[in-house]
Formats: C-alpha cells, sequence, structure tokens
C-alpha cells in the first residue's frame, strides 16, 4: 500500500503532497509523514523542488486543520445542549472543555507534529470545546512547520537510506501516537482524582 | 498519590487498564523502533520499482552514465519517472530492469573497489 503511494510522490509531487496533507489534518487514513520523507528523498535527487514541496504540504496541513476546526466548532452548540440535558456529567464535560479552549494550546501545537497521529481528533476537539480561532492558529501554524520541516527535512538528509528510514519514521509515529494516549488518559484521570478529591473535601 | 491512584483503579477499572495497554504499546513500538533503526550501507538494499534513477544514482553513489547505460536510455531523459513506469515505456519487466541496475552496480562499485586495491 505505502510503496504504491511512494511510487505517485516523483510522478504527482506537490499536488500529491497537498492534497494528502490536507486529508490527513482531519483524519483520513493517508500516511502524509511517510510522503513528506519520500519527497525530501526525492528532492535531494533532484526529482522534485523544495521550495514547491514545503509550500504545498504546509498549506494542505494549514487548511487541513481549518476545515477540521470549522466542523468541531459546528458541534459546540450541540454539545452545550447536550450538557444542558445531562446536568449529571455537565460539570465535569463542561470544566473539561473550558480547559481545553483556554489552555489547550500546547496540546494543538504538540499533535501537530509530535503526536501528529492525534492531531485530528484534538483539532476536532478543539472545535467543539469552543477554542477560539485567536488561540489556536499560532500553536497550529508553529506545529505544522515543524511537522513539514521535520519530515521534508528527515527524508532529505537520509535519502540513502530512505526504504529503512520510511519503516522507522512507521514505527517511531506508531510509538509518539501510543504515548500521546496513553498521556492524554493518564492526564484526564489524574484530573479527576484531583476533582473528586476536592469535591470530597468540599462535602466534609 | 498512592491514595490518587488507588481510587483511580477502584472507580475506573476499565480506563486504567486502556491506560496500561496504551503503555504496553508504547513500549513495544519502542522496542520495535529500537530494531529498526537504519544501520545497513545502502548499497547492500535491493532496489525498488518505485525509486526513480535519481534516487538510485543518490543512494548507491554511482555516475548517471553507469545508471544510463543499465537503463538503455539517457536519466535526464527520464527524470521523475519511477522504474516501474521506465519498465513499462521499454515493454520489459520490472525485475528484468531492477536486475540489471544492481548488476551494473555491483560492477561499478567491484570496479572502485579493485582500483582503490591496486
Amino acid at each position: 500500500m505505502t510503496e504504491t503511494f511512494l511510487a505517485l510522490v516523483p510522478t504527482y509531487g506537490p499536488v500529491l503532497l497537498g492534497v494528502a496533507t490536507y486529508f490527513s489534518c482531519f483524519g483520513a487514513p493517508i500516511p502524509a509523514s511517510i510522503l513528506m520523507l519520500a519527497a525530501g528523498a526525492f528532492v535531494a535527487s533532484g526529482d522534485l523542488v523544495l521550495g514547491e514541496i514545503i509550500l504545498a504540504a504546509f498549506l494542505g496541513a494549514i487548511l487541513g486543520d481549518w476545515t477540521g476546526f470549522a466542523i468541531g466548532r459546528r458541534f459546540t452548540h450541540w454539545l452545550e445542549r447536550a450538557e444542558d440535558r445531562h446536568p449529571k456529567w455537565s460539570s465535569l464535560s463542561h470544566r473539561a472543555r473550558m480547559a481545553l479552549a483556554q489552555k489547550g494550546g500546547w496540546a494543538v501545537f504538540f499533535s501537530r507534529w509530535l503526536f501528529a497521529q492525534l492531531g485530528p481528533a484534538l483539532t476536532y476537539a478543539a472545535g467543539t470545546a469552543g477554542m477560539s480561532w485567536r488561540r489556536f492558529l499560532l500553536p497550529q501554524i508553529a506545529g505544522e512547520v515543524l511537522w513539514v520541516g521535520i519530515y521534508v527535512g528527515l527524508g532529505y538528509a537520509f535519502a540513502r537510506h530512505i526504504s529503512d528510514v520510511s519503516l522507522f519514521a512507521s514505527s517511531v509515529s506508531a510509538a509518539l501516537a501510543a504515548a500521546g494516549c496513553a498521556l492524554m488518559l493518564g492526564g484526564i484521570l489524574w484530573w479527576w482524582a484531583s476533582n473528586q478529591k476536592a469535591d470530597a473535601r468540599r462535602k466534609a | 498519590m498512592t491514595k490518587k491512584l488507588l481510587l483511580i483503579w477502584r472507580q475506573q477499572p476499565l480506563l486504567s487498564l486502556i491506560f496500561m495497554g496504551f503503555c504496553c504499546l508504547t513500549l513495544a513500538f519502542a522496542i520495535w523502533s529500537w530494531a529498526l533503526t537504519p544501520q545497513t550501507a545502502s548499497l547492500d538494499k535491493p532496489v525498488e520499482r518505485w525509486m526513480t534513477p535519481g534516487l538510485v544514482v543518490h543512494s548507491w553513489r554511482l555516475p548517471p552514465e553507469v545508471l544510463s547505460q543499465a537503463l538503455g536510455v539517457d536519466i535526464g531523459t527520464v527524470r521523475g519517472q519511477t522504474l516501474d513506469q521506465i519498465a513499462r515505456a521499454q515493454s520489459e519487466s520490472v525485475t528484468t530492469l531492477i536486475a540489471r541496475i544492481e548488476a551494473a552496480a555491483h560492477a561499478y562499485h567491484e570496479h572502485q573497489a579493485q582500483g582503490d586495491h591496486d
């Protein structure tokens, strides 16, 4: 499957990269990171032009994030209505939403490049939580600059070992995605336990 | 801290198990990544059908004319095309084309090694 995608890189170059990063940024199962690595290698071999590749991948990623974020924001009212209907979990949901909307900038930043496989889920969550465009844009753009720069740069630097590097990068991003999920779930559980203890103290 | 961990385990056993599952997955992928760390020189690696002549020249450190000779065309005229596309244009199997490239690359590097030895 990945080989089929790799074969398309030298033929369709920037267009393929732009489309791949666009759709992968709102959750389509496209190996955009691997395609960027391969594009970097084809830049090193003189088949593709660096500026075109960087620009296309970056624009695709930015527009993909914006689409996902805008879709997420459409569900904010739906979530607010659901909170009104279910007062039992509305307080917890409201607090989680506010925490993400007001302090979620770092989560947006790191989910663009370090935990890139969690990016789409976090984009939807940030939009639904009601994060403002102003809070979303800076960490999002900075994160995407790093994502595109790191993968295209690695592909360029390790062009001679590109077959090995692609497999290695898939495995590392899977490890990072699992670590990101563990961190998020661990953080949520810890936050929940702290709230439970605070509530118990208040009641006492 | 222990009290908090016990509270989480007692009240959220399913989420705690999922959390442990993610930790195990992280460890497994980290070990796998370590095992896959690129170490071997690409000269020992096979040429792949999705590669372009430019990438083969770059990876296998070949002079362009060696590859042009193996392909039967000037690589400047097939820039950006994959070996698969070149083989199809020449109406031959890509496996035969790759075998010819690998033979030419090995012959070139053997010749170079002998030159260095003499």
